[in-house]
C-alpha cells in the first residue's frame, strides 16, 4: 500500500473507531450490554452489580422455582450459572433459549418454564440501586420439546 | 496515462491530510525517536501483561506461559530497528488470539493494546512519511479514547452528583481509601455502609469537594482533547493529562491501563521524552510484575 491508501484505511479505522462508543451506548440502552466490554469506554460509568437469573417451572396454572423441582440436574446448575456470567455482558442480545431447552428436558412434567432476569442498574434519576426485569415464556410444544420458545423477552 | 486527480478527489485527500496534520508533530526530528520510544514501551508493556495473564490460574497455563515467552522474545529482537516492525507483527498477531480467546471478557485494555501493536505493524518505521502517519494516527486514538471516556460518563449520567464514585467508594475499599480524604467523615461512614441491593441509596455523595472532582473529571476528559491538538497548548496538555491519568488509575488501582496511557500520551509533548523514560517504565513494570508473583493477593490491574 502506498502513503495515500494508508492514510485513507487510517481514516477509515478512526473514524469506525470514534463512531463505536456511541453505537455501544445505545446497545446499552437498547440492550443492556455491559458498559465495561465491548471496547465502549465506558468503564467506571456504572458499578458491577449482581445480576440474578431464576428458572421457574411452570405445570399447568401453578410455578414454582426450580429449586422446589425434584430434579435439578448438576449439568443445569451450571447452564444457569453460566448464563448468568454471560448475560452480565452480553445483556438482552443472549435470551436464555438453551437454558431453557435444558429446563423443560431436566423437569419431564413442566409444561413450561419462566426465565427471570434481574439486572442491578444504578439509576441516575433516583441515585439508588435498582432491578430491570426481563422475563422470557417458554412452552413445552409437543411436536418439539424442550426446544421451542413460545414468546420473548416481555420487560417489566 | 494514469489520469490527473480531479478536483473533488484532491479536495478529498487535502481533507485527510489537513485532519492528520492537526495531530502531527512540531519537530520532524523528534518523530523518530518518538515512534522508537513508543514501539519499545509498548513492547515492554505487551510483554508484562502476558505475564501477569500467565500467572492467572486458567486450564490453559502452558499455552499462555508460552505466549508470555514469545512474546518477551519478539519485544526483545524488536531492540533492533530492522526487526521492530516484524516483532510488532508478531505480537499483534498474539494478541488477537488472546482477544479472541477471552472474548467477550476481554477488556478494553486489551482492544488498545492491540490497536497500537498493529499500528506499528502496518507502517514502516523506515519511511518517514509512514512514521509520521503512524504518530499521527496514535495521537488521533489518544484524542477518541479520551474525549469518549468522558462523553460516556456524561451520557450515562452518574457523575454530576458524583454518584458512580459514591457507589465505588461503597463498594470498593480502594475507593474508599483514596477518596475517603475528600469526604466529611459521617458521608464517608454513610456510604460505606450502603450494601449493594436492590433499594440500596442514595449514592449521590454530600460533598461539594468530591462533586467538584466527579465533574472536573468529565470535563477534563472532554476539554483537554482538544488542547491537546492545538499545538500551543499541546505539551501542558499532555503533562496534566499525564498527571490526572496517574492519580486517575493509581486510585482505580489500573496501574497497567495508566501506565499505556501515560506512554500514549508521551506522544505529544514535541521531544521524545518516552525513550528517555523508558527505563523508568520498565522499571515500574518489573516492580509490577514482581508483585503480582510475591503478593498475588494485592489486585492492580
Amino acid at each position: 500500500l502506498n502513503i495515500a491508501a494508508k492514510r485513507r484505511a487510517a481514516a477509515i479505522g478512526l473514524g469506525l473507531f470514534a463512531l463505536w462508543p456511541l453505537l455501544h451506548h445505545g446497545l446499552f440502552i437498547y440492550a443492556d450490554i455491559s458498559p465495561w466490554r465491548f471496547f465502549g469506554w465506558a468503564m467506571y460509568c456504572q458499578p458491577k452489580l449482581p445480576l440474578q437469573v431464576d428458572v421457574r417451572v411452570r405445570r399447568g396454572d401453578t410455578v414454582s422455582p426450580l429449586g422446589d423441582s425434584a430434579i435439578v440436574s448438576p449439568q443445569l446448575r451450571r447452564q444457569q450459572l453460566s448464563y448468568m456470567r454471560r448475560r452480565e455482558i452480553w445483556g438482552s442480545l443472549l435470551p436464555p433459549d438453551d437454558l431453557a431447552s435444558e429446563a423443560l428436558a431436566a423437569v419431564p412434567d413442566a409444561t413450561g418454564v419462566e426465565i427471570v432476569v434481574r439486572r442491578l442498574v444504578l439509576d441516575p434519576s433516583t441515585a439508588h440501586i435498582t432491578a430491570r426485569e426481563q422475563r422470557y415464556q417458554y412452552q413445552r410444544e409437543p411436536s418439539e420439546p424442550a426446544r421451542s420458545p413460545a414468546g420473548n423477552a416481555g420487560e417489566t | 496515462v494514469e489520469a490527473a486527480p480531479g478536483r473533488k478527489e484532491r479536495a478529498a485527500k487535502m481533507t485527510w491530510r489537513s485532519v492528520f496534520d492537526l495531530a502531527a508533530d512540531d519537530a520532524a526530528s523528534e518523530v523518530d525517536l518518538k515512534f522508537r520510544g513508543f514501539a519499545l514501551l509498548l513492547l515492554v508493556h505487551t510483554s508484562t501483561r502476558l505475564w501477569i495473564w500467565a500467572m492467572r490460574p486458567h486450564p490453559s497455563e502452558e499455552t499462555k506461559q508460552l505466549a508470555a515467552i514469545v512474546v518477551t522474545l519478539l519485544a526483545l529482537a524488536a531492540l533492533w530497528p530492522r526487526w521492530t516492525r516484524t516483532a510488532a507483527g508478531g505480537v499483534a498477531l498474539i494478541l488477537l488470539g488472546k482477544i479472541i480467546a477471552t472474548f467477550p471478557v476481554t477488556s478494553n485494555h486489551a482492544f488498545l493494546e492491540f490497536l497500537a501493536v498493529g499500528l506499528l505493524a502496518c507502517f514502516d518505521p523506515r519511511r518517514g512519511k509512514e512514521r509520521a502517519l503512524a504518530m499521527q494516527t496514535a495521537r488521533w486514538g489518544v484524542i477518541i479514547v479520551l474525549f469518549y471516556s468522558g462523553l460516556q460518563k456524561v451520557l450515562y449520567g452518574t457523575y454530576f452528583d458524583a454518584m458512580f464514585l459514591g457507589s465505588f467508594i461503597a463498594l470498593k475499599p480502594s475507593f474508599a481509601d483514596a477518596l475517603g480524604p475528600l469526604l466529611p467523615p459521617a458521608e464517608l461512614a454513610r456510604l460505606a455502609a450502603l450494601p449493594a441491593q436492590e433499594g440500596a441509596g442514595p449514592f449521590a455523595v454530600d460533598s461539594p469537594l468530591l462533586v467538584g472532582a466527579s465533574n472536573a473529571v468529565y470535563l477534563f476528559e472532554m476539554i483537554t482533547p482538544l488542547f491537546l491538538l492545538w499545538r500551543r497548548t499541546r505539551a501542558p496538555a499532555a503533562v496534566m493529562a499525564i498527571i490526572f491519568t496517574a492519580l486517575l488509575q493509581t486510585a482505580a488501582r489500573e496501574m497497567m491501563f495508566g501506565a499505556l496511557f501515560i506512554g500514549f500520551l508521551l506522544l505529544f509533548p514535541r521531544r521524545a521524552f518516552n525513550l528517555g523514560l523508558l527505563p523508568v517504565f520498565a522499571g515500574l513494570y518489573a516492580a509490577l510484575l514482581t508483585m503480582r508473583y510475591f503478593a498475588p493477593e494485592i489486585w492492580f490491574n
